[in-house]
């Protein structure tokens, strides 16, 4: 069962939404297309559950229009309903229903084919999942993992355009985590569909997602490819985001900003105070580079974290193995190729 | 929300020892003067209380009162053995009245008062309990639609004259039990369970309410007839419901007679228990019962007729006094009453 | 109910002082069921028909299956109503149509079998003016059926109301995004999904029905309680009686394990944040249907009745001095309940996560009828009156004798609150705390007790209304001179005094309208998450 809109793309644009006088999300827009996986990142009260809330219309939006195609699904005042925008949801805690076995859940959204093609289209659904053999079974004899394969299941079993998942790994396993992740994502770009991802797990994101999208505070922040956003992040918030940065601070003159260790290219940027962000990785201790004196250091294995004081700033790296003693003096290099500068 | 959850429990536990607080002192009052009677009563009729209340202050004993239905005051009786502090067992129905003796639970008592005030068909020969007011169980008819003749004998309420015209209670009511019980032993099984067949046959709707319920359909035209115990008429008629008044007007009462020789009577009465710790008190009380003044508040303020010998019935049970009763005595309703609940089981009286 | 294993401390075998009170605790309230088996097994049989025999079952289980279907349905949809509408009055029934719990079903009964009577007024002026007369016979199945569906359909209305407030919405969104409607999503899923709750509600409503004692008899249906009553007062057969009690014991164990596993079921996921319910907005006819639908219930359940019987009241003078005494020692016996049978059900709980059993065999009782339990409380009784001095003449025995069938009749009652607000704390409390040097006794009365005592109280109140409104075992076991408002209600009823049964009966309501009001805030006001 296709869709009748069945969209190309999903369309969110300038979407707002408030509680009372507190505000969820703010001037939001994103795009889905057909066969990508997007990762809506963000940590918890970022408004990217809200958001995902939105694009199923589950809630109405305030302020802007979300678009399948050419037709409207939302815009002020006006919201079509759930049941009927083409959208698939899968719930953190995979909503499956409690009275009815695997099967039954999987085939409840195809009413309105004939019964023997309703079984027909579930079984078919929940091989690709890979629980076939668990049809007749009852949902809370399933495991975790397996609950949301056939939530998945269920969703997919429609065709719909869209996927919408919210935090579809965070209720599993650290050891699951990995092989689950991997199964879905397949069976994922197996359908074809455009998949959302809501996350708080920048890992997760950075690994399966074919365009991220970053959210604070109820806006987008930054949104591209992966790679692009990690190397070149807009802002301190949206490098933090994906994972654990130092932020220096700099003058920028003339498109180049003064660091520690010679200059830094810093395209587009007005003179002025910025910033130089730099990943831990790319720190490390050398026998050349800029004095620093070891505040901390704490042996975590392969690697020790070490902080440390350079000129008033404090950096984090590391370095493979054991490292210095707390009062040391050590001299820092940075791969300032892969520094970044940014106004914010 | 714990503090004044405390604060509420402190204070409603106030009240359970107010309430006990009352009662202690109440006792102690007794205690003082002429000691006290333990009365398990089936009668729950409030006129009764004003014969406790006589009774204390003619004889400065204080009257404790425990009620109930007949088999719920035996059972506790049993259970409470020879610790037992009943002194007096008092009941509506002389079947009551026989079980209590079969079940050990009463004394013989050799009074000449009341010997000489209660007549022999009326108590039990060896004094284990005493009649002490009467009813009759007849009937109340319509008188538009049926004339008196056809209700003088008991057989012509069964006869087929009434077929679905009659209004009666249930067979588990004491009353019908102790009739049919008095109409095997006057007639014998066979014609006794011919009559009960016949009544059943004649029931105009299955048995439910009470006696007052039946002449109030009765009233209501649902029926032409209803068997009922003669009290319950009376108070209708004499009663402040002008409503009930109303249907008196138009339903009376008739005293059929059974076996040519009278209409079926029963009796309240009472006996003195086996381990009776104030059983001088209890003989007193039961003799009390007898005089002329407390069959009077009987006779008058629950219109049962009067059981001692020369007391005459007062207004207004005097108006329906005039009937001739069976002479048959009253101990044989209870003998007979497991053999006509079997009767009236097999017939289908529910 | 907490009872699973998750929440049991680990059982090193009894004998702290605490489970030792709630294994006495169980043995007390099982005593009087002993008692009856007891009886049963000594032999004798009574002369009842075996067609009457059969006839009684089938009017049980008839009476039985007619207040399960009217109160499901009518539970169910005013849930529905005022859990996902808005109209008008919503608020106010919301905790509105608890209220009937305060009028007893038996003055239920007098008031109904007295408004339809054949003879009185209502019927007189129908025939007069209308011509024909109603085809209303109140004394009947269908008739008792329907009061007491009156009487026991806020056990249904509650059920449901917590099972569709507790909805997970997950489940009702993920329907929606799966192509369901609102409204389908509700009877596809939210209403299978509410099926133990209404398992539990129905279940106890037919306990009551079971055990009712008065309204039944007073309406002339014969059940299988009047097989009890007959074999054991007619026949005088003890034993025969107590046979007959059997299916009725069979038939409320069933129904108490119904009850409980709908308690069991948990609602679904509440990982997620709590997010309230979508709520439709009435307008025009269908908010005027709603409104008028609950009104209705109200009015069929407490506001009718009481009313007609303060109507048929009004021209008789009550015997105040009597009345008052007898409110006294109703509300006295209340509160005493109320305190011994919490505080055995407190023993009782904190020693069922070691012993389950135990807490099942006191709850028996809740669904004994009336009559059966009066037969195996009179064991006890007997025990209690040889030993005390002056026999069942001494008013402490009679009163000790009172709480006690309060308690043994009405554990479960208070039980299911009570395990409720001690489950509220979690294992990891108990631990802290004994880790802290609190040996298991402190634990329970500074942890356990201060955390769960606003359940404590709600099972309080809950036991406060059962007994101003219980009459078998009161009837009797009471010392002398000692009369309940239930007691006086029922002995004019029984000598065809309606007009006199008024006044105690409405002082009975006025007595428990209080307490039920205030159980039936705590509940409108429960949001998920607390007790």
């Amino acid at each position: 069962m296709t869709h009748p809109l069945n969209p190309a793309v999903l369309t969110v644009d300038g979407v707002s939404r408030a509680y009372g006088a507190r505000p969820a999300v703010v001037d939001a827009s994103l795009t889905l297309e057909v066969g990508r996986i997007t990762c809506l990142l963000g940590p918890s009260g970022s408004g990217k559950s809200t958001l995902l809330r939105l694009i199923a219309g589950l809630e109405p939006v305030d302020a802007g229009v979300i678009r399948a195609g050419d037709e409207v699904l939302s815009r002020p005042g006006h919201t079509v309903s759930p049941e009927r925008r083409g959208t698939g949801l899968v719930f953190q805690d995979y909503a499956l229903f409690p009275h009815l076995t695997v099967l039954d859940n999987v085939r409840f959204g195809l009413t309105a084919l004939p019964r023997s093609e309703q079984r027909e289209r579930a079984m078919a659904a929940l091989e690709r999942v890979g629980l076939a053999d668990r049809a007749m079974d009852w949902p809370h004899a399933l495991s975790g993992g397996e609950q949301q394969r056939v939530a998945l299941a269920r969703s997919l079993v429609r065709e719909p355009a869209a996927i919408l998942l919210d935090e579809p790994f965070s209720g599993l396993d650290a050891h699951l985590k990995a092989g689950v992740r991997d199964d879905l994502t397949a069976a994922l770009r197996a359908e074809g569909a455009a998949v959302l991802i809501v996350t708080h797990d920048a890992a997760e994101a950075l690994m399966i997602a074919d365009r991220l999208v970053l959210m604070d505070a109820g806006r987008v922040i930054q949104s591209g490819e992966p790679v692009a956003c990690f190397e070149r992040p807009v802002s301190r918030a949206a490098a933090r985001l994906l994972g654990e940065v130092n932020a220096l601070p700099v003058t920028v003159t003339g498109g180049t900003a003064t660091t520690p260790w010679g200059p830094a290219a810093a395209p587009g940027l007005a003179d002025g105070p910025a910033w130089l962000l730099l990943r831990p990785q790319d720190l490390m201790l050398s026998a050349d580079g800029p004095e620093a004196s070891v505040t901390t250091c704490r042996f975590g294995g392969r690697f020790s974290e070490i902080g440390a004081d350079l000129a008033g700033h404090s950096l984090h790296l590391h370095t493979p193995g054991v490292g210095p003693r707390p009062g040391e003096t050590v001299r820092v290099r940075a791969e300032l190729a892969r520094a970044c500068v940014v106004a914010d | 929300m714990f503090r004044r959850a405390l604060l509420a429990t402190a204070l409603m536990l106030a009240l359970p020892l107010a309430a006990c607080g009352d009662g202690a002192d109440d006792k102690k009052a007794a205690g003082e003067n002429g000691g006290e009677l333990n009365l398990y009563t089936a009668r729950h009729y409030d006129a009764d209380q004003q014969l406790y209340r006589l009774f204390e202050e003619r004889t400065g004993v204080r009257v404790n009162r425990v009620d109930g239905n007949p088999d719920q005051l035996i059972a506790r009786m049993r259970t409470e053995g020879a610790n037992s502090p009943a002194d007096v067992f008092v009941a509506a129905d002389a079947a009551a009245l026989w079980r209590a003796q079969e079940a050990g639970l009463l004394q013989p008592v050799t009074s000449a008062t009341l010997t000489r005030a209660i007549p022999a068909n009326l108590r039990d020969p060896e004094g284990h309990w005493f009649g002490l007011a009467r009813r009759a169980r007849i009937v109340a008819y319509d008188t538009a639609r049926v004339r008196p003749e056809e209700v003088d004998t008991y057989e012509e309420i069964a006869s087929p004259r009434f077929r679905g015209k009659l209004c009666v209670r249930s067979s588990d009511s004491i009353y019908n039990l102790s009739l049919v019980g008095a109409l095997i032993e006057a007639w014998g099984p066979e014609k006794a369970g011919d009559w009960v067949r016949g009544v059943v046959a004649n029931m105009a709707r299955p048995p439910e309410g009470g006696d007052r319920d039946q002449i109030r359909a009765v009233g209501a035209g649902v029926c032409e007839i209803a068997l009922t115990n003669s009290y319950y008429f009376i108070r209708l008629a004499s009663g402040d419901d002008a409503g009930d008044r109303a249907i008196t007007e138009r339903v009376r009462l008739a005293f059929p007679s059974l076996a040519g020789q009278g209409a079926h009577v029963n009796v309240s009465g009472g006996g003195v228990a086996r381990h009776a710790p104030n059983r001088d008190n209890a003989v007193r009380f039961l003799e009390f019962l007898t005089t002329a003044e407390a069959q009077t508040i009987i006779a008058s303020a629950n219109s049962e007729f009067t059981a001692a010998n020369g007391v005459a019935n007062p207004a207004p049970v005097s108006n329906w006094s005039d009937f001739t009763a069976h002479p048959m005595s009253v101990t044989a309703f209870g003998r007979r009453q497991s053999e006509a609940q079997s009767l009236m089981t097999a017939a289908g009286w529910r | 109910m907490a009872l699973t294993p998750a929440s049991r401390p680990a059982g090193r075998g009894g004998g702290s002082p605490l489970t030792l009170i709630g294994v006495l605790a169980a043995v007390v309230c099982v005593l009087p069921l002993l008692g009856v088996v007891a009886a049963a097994a000594s032999g004798g049989t009574a002369d009842i028909a075996a067609a009457d025999l059969i006839r009684y079952a089938a009017t049980s289980a008839g009476l039985a299956l007619l207040v399960a279907v009217i109160t499901a349905a009518v539970g169910t949809a005013a849930a529905w109503l005022v859990v996902m509408h808005r109209f008008p009055g919503r608020d106010v029934f919301a905790w509105a149509l608890v209220l009937p719990f305060a009028m007893p079903a038996f003055a239920l009964a007098y008031a109904y079998a007295d408004l339809f009577d054949v003879a009185g007024d209502l019927r007189i002026w129908v025939r007069a003016g209308a011509g024909f007369d109603l085809p209303i016979q109140l004394r009947s199945l269908p008739g008792a059926a329907f009061v007491l569906s009156c009487a026991f359909y806020p056990y249904v209305y509650l059920a449901m109301r917590a099972a569709f407030v507790n909805l997970p919405v997950q489940a009702l969104e993920a329907a929606r995004s799966l192509g369901c409607t609102a409204r389908q999503a509700f009877f596809r899923v939210a209403v299978p999904m509410a099926r133990p709750a209404l398992a539990a509600g129905v279940a106890l409503a037919v306990m009551e029905t079971l055990a009712d004692y008065g309204a039944v008899q007073f309406l002339s249906v014969q059940t299988l309680t009047t097989g009890v009553v007959r074999a054991w007062f007619v026949y005088g057969s003890l034993a025969s009686a107590a046979q007959f009690a059997l299916p009725l014991l069979g038939a409320a164990a069933l129904l108490l394990w119904i009850e409980r596993a709908g308690r069991r079921g948990r609602a679904y996921g509440g990982g997620a944040r709590w997010r309230p319910l979508p709520v439709t907005a009435l307008r025009g006819v269908k908010a005027a249907a709603a409104t008028g639908f609950c009104l209705t219930l109200l009015g069929l359940g407490l506001l009718l009745p009481a009313g007609w019987l303060a109507w048929t009241s009004m021209d008789v003078t009550p015997e105040w001095p009597r009345l008052i005494a007898a409110a006294r020692n109703s509300l006295g016996l209340g509160v005493g309940g109320a305190l011994v049978t919490v505080l055995l059900a407190t023993a009782l709980a904190l020693a069922s996560r070691r012993l389950p059993l135990t807490a099942r065999l006191a709850s028996v009782g809740y669904a004994t009828p009336g009559a059966v339990m009066a037969i195996g409380l009179l064991v006890p009784a007997g025990w209690l009156w040889s030993m005390a001095p002056g026999g069942s003449a001494n008013v402490a025995a009679g009163i000790l004798l009172l709480l006690y069938a309060y308690a043994a009749r009405l554990m479960a009652a208070a039980l299911e609150p009570v395990d409720a607000g001690l489950s509220r704390v979690t294992l990891s409390m108990i631990h802290a705390a004994r880790g802290l040097g609190a040996g298991e006794t402190r634990a329970a009365l500074r942890v356990q007790l201060p955390i769960a005592a606003p359940a404590l109280f709600t099972a309080g109140l809950v036991v406060l209304i059962d007994v101003l409104k219980e009459l078998p075992a009161t009837l009797i076991l009471r010392p002398f001179n000692f009369d309940t408002l239930a007691v006086i209600a029922d002995n004019y009823a029984r000598d065809e005094r309606l007009a006199n049964a008024g006044w105690p009966s409405l002082m009975l309501v006025g007595l428990a309208l209080p307490p039920v009001l205030w159980l039936s805030r705590k509940v409108a006001h429960a949001r998920p998450g607390s007790p």
